[in-house]
């Protein structure tokens, strides 16, 4: 089994063909400090950690695998639990949370498959630590 | 004031989460009931679940037509304490963000494995704005959202010229009469009974101004039970009364002929058995000739003064026998029963009927015939711990079930036969099992109410009573009077032993002005007030309001009356058309008719009315309130009993005219801002949190009309307290910090600081600036309300030269206040230091006047700082932001 899964029913690997590409990430992305406090340490932090998987270029199928999350076209949001990489224990931890609706440059080609999305943005949001 | 540990957290937090969601009222801001959404809490009825929100009522969210960014800033500006938000969003819609709609934020903030939860953060009134229609983005709005301050502003009221209001003059009076509060009361929160007339003898707790009449919120009850057998059935029992009433007494059961058909039964000699709390089996034998028509009930109670007293009485019931002090009975509808003498209770086994307490931790009752085992149907009920019947009875026939399971039952409530599950109107109700029964909340004996009677509730005040306190003659000018002057107009005519006078004021113990007087008269004469050639001896009234509790019933229609007679007539209670009693009572009446939008009491929680609110004060001796239609109502029997949980009688203690001079001996600036917020606009009380309502006593205050907030902002100001318009609508009478003598009074300081500023804990940039004050001192030139010029005054004493600032053309109660002004003023314009700081966290807790203390690295700048105004600003995009802001102002002491 690989780090990178999805809970349908029980934990299964994400298709090859939906990872992000060699220049992405999957990775757990914290609020980052907006001030810094009145000795100069950083703080203000608003908001809650969310996983960012981000790749440079994905295939149509790839991009279809996560558009099926959606009940139809006009949705937002998904719910989904997957894993994700938190940088600040180095470690794959599963979560449940709200998939928004990716985000990408399409290059139609011959088919829907053959579509390349480049510089894709799939975020999640809300998350929870599940098992 | 203390910072929880979730606050202090908050105030050093570096990750946290803020969420806000908004509702629309979809109605008026003048149109909520404030009192009903708590600050800080979740809005009550609302049903929330993690992020899931029902709201309750008309509330609509609109989130989605909110931009997620946007500001709140609650400031202290003069003596008063603002707040605004500015909101922008699109797909604006007039019935969400017309002006004077209401809007709603709740908050919710996560931090780590705190969790708040949605709770209310401001309430507030659409004020003004702009929208605009938009091809591209759609009808994009922005308004700004305000405090009670925007709706209270388009109400006037008299206002309190500042010149007029002394601080330390007149320093006694008494408060009000004391109306009635029956004894229940006091343990119960609320006195049951509907006919009783209430008297001074009731009072308990001191209670002003609150007369209880009614036990809880009524239930609506179907139509009669019905069973299949025709025999009398046990239909509901009371054991467990709440505390006040005696037990021993207050007991009742209720039986019934449910046949469907015409069927007349007869108790000729049954027995009604029980089992009693001293363990006895007793038993009562109905007597010869007894009969139930069909839906006639028979109730029997162990004392018939304190059923009466608990339940208002079985309606329409005719009592059968008063012969000693042994049990009563009613019959309700009819009772064929015609000579009810001797005999009627005589069974007993065991030991005597009267003053039995029936069992509340179990026992039963049962209907049987006299001889128990051999003929006839007989009905029963067991509750709670299994008690055995008595022997000779066999049980299968009459129950076999098991008892009624009473773990949940509380003091007040009934078991009665279960209206579903067994069916009404025919199906099996007598199933010999516990499912037959259920537990009622709200008991009621008898028959149901109906439409075509109504119910009343005479009050009878207590005789004003006035008694004179030193002799006087015919060249008397003043009349001292033993009770005080509460209840004597502010200037008339009074009589004394057939003498007839004027005066023309009134002290707290004295009428002054007093001419007419034809002979002397000596101390201990009764005198009263001399209205329309007659001596009243009753009270002059502004207004009655009922209240009632909100429940599954309200009352539809009613009419109030008020009479001078101190023993009018009252209605009969089963014919609302008999007119003969009107006669004692003065017309005009007060009906729910004449309440424009009324929609009947209980419509929504703690509902006020305001029957007189207009109209002066009346003469009133008793005030008789008819309640004459409920709702629900069914048909010809109908569920829900006429009750009211609240009456108060507003005595004409402190009316304040349009215009002129008005004495108001011993009450206080908060008692005043009080009784303008209750006379003069839609607020509730509870409103008002009064949390210095001692302060700063009032003598005379001149009056002119003003709107609301300006008379307010006026009183405060010359009390030294600060009116707070706060973010949850409600109004905070706070004492000043900038008052002297304020500061150890101030509920935030009274422990000193409450939070100590570390660098650590202050986010961003600190601003802090000082301007070399060219003050040395401050002069005050006053007059007095007359107009008359006051001494000039300094503080610090005896300053002189180009830096003292002087302040001129001020009205003040006297020199005393004008000392007290300079002092003030100087503390203010001697002080040019400033800052601001953004708190590192949520800073939830935040608020103007709050007293700070900063503390830089270097030691250099350190001291006790008020905070001016606080601000909170978000932007909630792909990055959140979250500031708040603080505005301090350094404070000199002394």
């Amino acid at each position: 089994m690989a780090d990178f899964q999805y809970k349908s029913g029980s934990w299964a690997d994400v298709p090859a063909y939906a990872h992000p590409d060699d220049e992405g990430s999957i990775n757990v992305v914290y609020p980052e400090p907006t001030e810094r406090d009145g000795l100069g340490a950083p703080c203000g932090a608003i908001g809650l950690p969310h996983i960012e998987i981000l790749a440079t270029q994905m295939r149509g199928d790839g991009w279809a695998w996560w558009q099926a999350f959606f009940a139809d076209a006009n949705a937002l949001t998904a719910a989904i639990s997957l894993t994700a990489y938190d940088p600040r224990t180095a470690a794959w931890v599963k979560y449940a949370g709200t998939l928004l609706r990716p985000l990408g440059n399409a290059r139609p080609g011959g088919s829907a498959t053959n579509t390349l999305y480049t510089d894709v943005t799939i975020v999640v949001e809300q998350i929870t630590v599940t098992t | 004031m203390t910072l929880t540990a979730d606050q202090i957290a908050n105030t050093t937090a570096t990750e946290f989460d803020v969420k806000l969601r908004y509702f629309a009222a979809a109605a008026y801001y003048n149109t909520l009931t404030l009192a009903h959404y708590e600050f800080g809490s979740a809005p009550v009825g609302w049903t929330i679940s993690g992020d899931s929100i029902t709201p309750a009522g008309s509330w609509v969210e609109v989130t989605d037509r909110i931009y997620a960014r946007g500001s709140l800033t609650y400031e202290w500006v003069g003596s008063a304490l603002h707040w605004s938000t500015e909101l922008q969003g699109e797909n604006y819609d007039e019935d969400y963000f017309a002006v004077d709609r209401a809007v709603m934020c709740l908050r919710r903030i996560v931090r780590g494995a705190y969790d708040s939860g949605w709770v209310v953060w401001w309430i507030g009134c659409i004020a003004a704005g702009e929208w605009r229609d938009d091809y591209r983005l759609g009808a994009q709005w922005q308004r700004s959202v305000r405090g009670t301050d925007v709706t209270l502003r388009l109400i006037d009221a008299p206002r309190l010229t500042a010149g007029r209001i002394n601080i330390a003059e007149d320093a006694s009076a008494t408060a009000s009469t004391t109306l009635a509060t029956p004894s229940v009361e006091a343990a119960n929160g609320e006195f049951v009974g509907t006919t009783a007339n209430v008297g001074a003898s009731n009072v308990v707790d001191q209670r002003l101004n609150t007369v209880w009449i009614s036990q809880s919120p009524p239930s609506s009850t179907t139509a009669s039970i019905a069973y299949n057998a025709q025999v009398p059935k046990l239909d509901e029992v009371f054991f467990k009364p709440v505390a006040g009433f005696d037990p021993d007494r207050a007991w009742w059961v209720e039986i019934v002929n449910a046949s469907t058909n015409d069927t007349v039964v007869s108790i000729w000699d049954m027995l009604f058995v029980t089992y009693t709390a001293l363990g006895a089996h007793v038993a009562t034998r109905f007597p010869a000739a007894g009969e139930l028509e069909p839906g006639e009930r028979l109730v029997i109670c162990g004392n018939r003064a304190t059923f009466e007293a608990m339940t208002g009485g079985a309606r329409g019931a005719k009592i059968v026998l008063a012969a000693d002090e042994t049990p009563y009975s009613y019959v309700v509808s009819s009772w064929t029963e015609t000579s009810p003498g001797s005999g009627f209770y005589t069974a007993n086994l065991g030991t005597t009927w009267t003053r039995q307490t029936l069992n509340a931790t179990g026992g039963y009752a049962m209907l049987a015939p006299r001889f128990w085992s051999s003929w006839g149907d007989k009905d029963g009920v067991k509750w709670g711990t299994d008690r055995a019947f008595p022997s000779g009875v066999v049980a299968a026939d009459i129950w076999s079930g098991a008892t009624v399971d009473i773990s949940t039952i509380v003091d007040g409530e009934s078991i009665r036969r279960t209206l579903s599950g067994g069916g009404v109107g025919g199906s099996n109700q007598d199933s010999e099992t516990a499912a037959d029964w259920q537990i009622e909340t709200y008991p009621t004996p008898g028959d149901k109410y109906s439409v075509t009677r109504f119910d009343w509730l005479l009050i009878t005040l207590p005789e004003h009573v006035s008694t004179l306190g030193t002799n006087i003659t015919p060249a008397s000018t003043t009349i001292e009077i033993d009770e005080g002057t509460l209840g004597w107009p502010e200037a008339g005519d009074g009589v004394i032993e057939g003498d007839t006078f004027s005066y023309t004021g009134r002290t707290a113990t004295e009428l002054t002005g007093v001419t007419g007087l034809a002979s002397s008269h000596t101390a201990g004469a009764t005198l009263n007030p001399y209205v329309g050639s007659v001596a009243q001896t009753g009270w002059s009234i502004t207004s009655v309001r009922l209240r009632r509790r909100p429940g599954t019933a309200y009352i539809l229609r009613y009419e109030v009356w008020i009479s001078e007679n101190d023993s009018p007539t009252t209605p009969d209670g089963e014919d609302p058309s008999n007119v003969l009693w009107r006669a004692d009572y003065d017309e005009p009446h007060y009906t729910g008719a004449n309440l424009n939008g009324f929609t009947g009491l209980g419509g929504g929680p703690d509902l006020t009315v305001y029957l007189a609110p207009d109209t002066g004060a009346r003469w009133a001796r008793c005030i008789l309130i008819n309640i004459l239609e409920m709702y629900p109502e069914t048909g010809a029997v109908t569920g829900a009993r006429a009750k009211l949980n609240e009456v108060e009688i507003n005595l004409d203690e402190m009316t304040l005219p349009d215009q002129g001079v008005t004495s108001l001996p011993g009450v206080t600036a908060g008692l005043l801002a009080e009784y303008l917020i209750d006379q003069h606009t839609w607020l509730q009380l509870s409103d008002f949190v009064d949390v210095a309502l001692t302060w700063g006593e009032i003598g005379t205050v001149a009056t002119a009309i003003q709107p609301l907030p300006t008379v307010l902002e006026d009183l405060a100001r010359m009390h030294g307290c600060i009116v707070g318009w706060g973010v949850d609508g409600q109004i905070t009478w706070l004492p000043d910090p900038w008052w002297p003598g304020g500061i150890t009074k101030h509920p935030d300081c009274a422990d000193g600081p409450i939070y100590r500023w570390e660098p650590s804990t202050v986010r961003g940039e600190i601003t802090f600036q000082t301007a070399q004050t060219e003050v040395s001192g401050v002069a005050v030139t006053a007059m007095d309300g007359e107009g008359n010029p006051l001494e000039r005054v300094t503080a610090p004493p005896g300053v002189t030269g180009s830096g003292v600032r002087e302040f001129t053309g001020l009205t003040v109660a006297n020199q005393d206040t004008a000392k007290l002004l300079a002092f003030k003023l100087e503390l203010k314009e001697k002080n040019q230091d400033r800052c601001t700081l953004t708190v590192k966290g949520i800073g939830e807790w935040c608020w103007p006047t709050q007293v700070y203390y900063v503390e830089w690295p270097d030691g250099t700048e350190r001291g006790t700082w008020i905070a001016e105004r606080v601000t909170w600003s978000w932007a909630f995009g792909a990055a959140k932001q979250w500031s708040c802001t603080l505005d301090l102002r350094r404070m000199y002491v002394g």
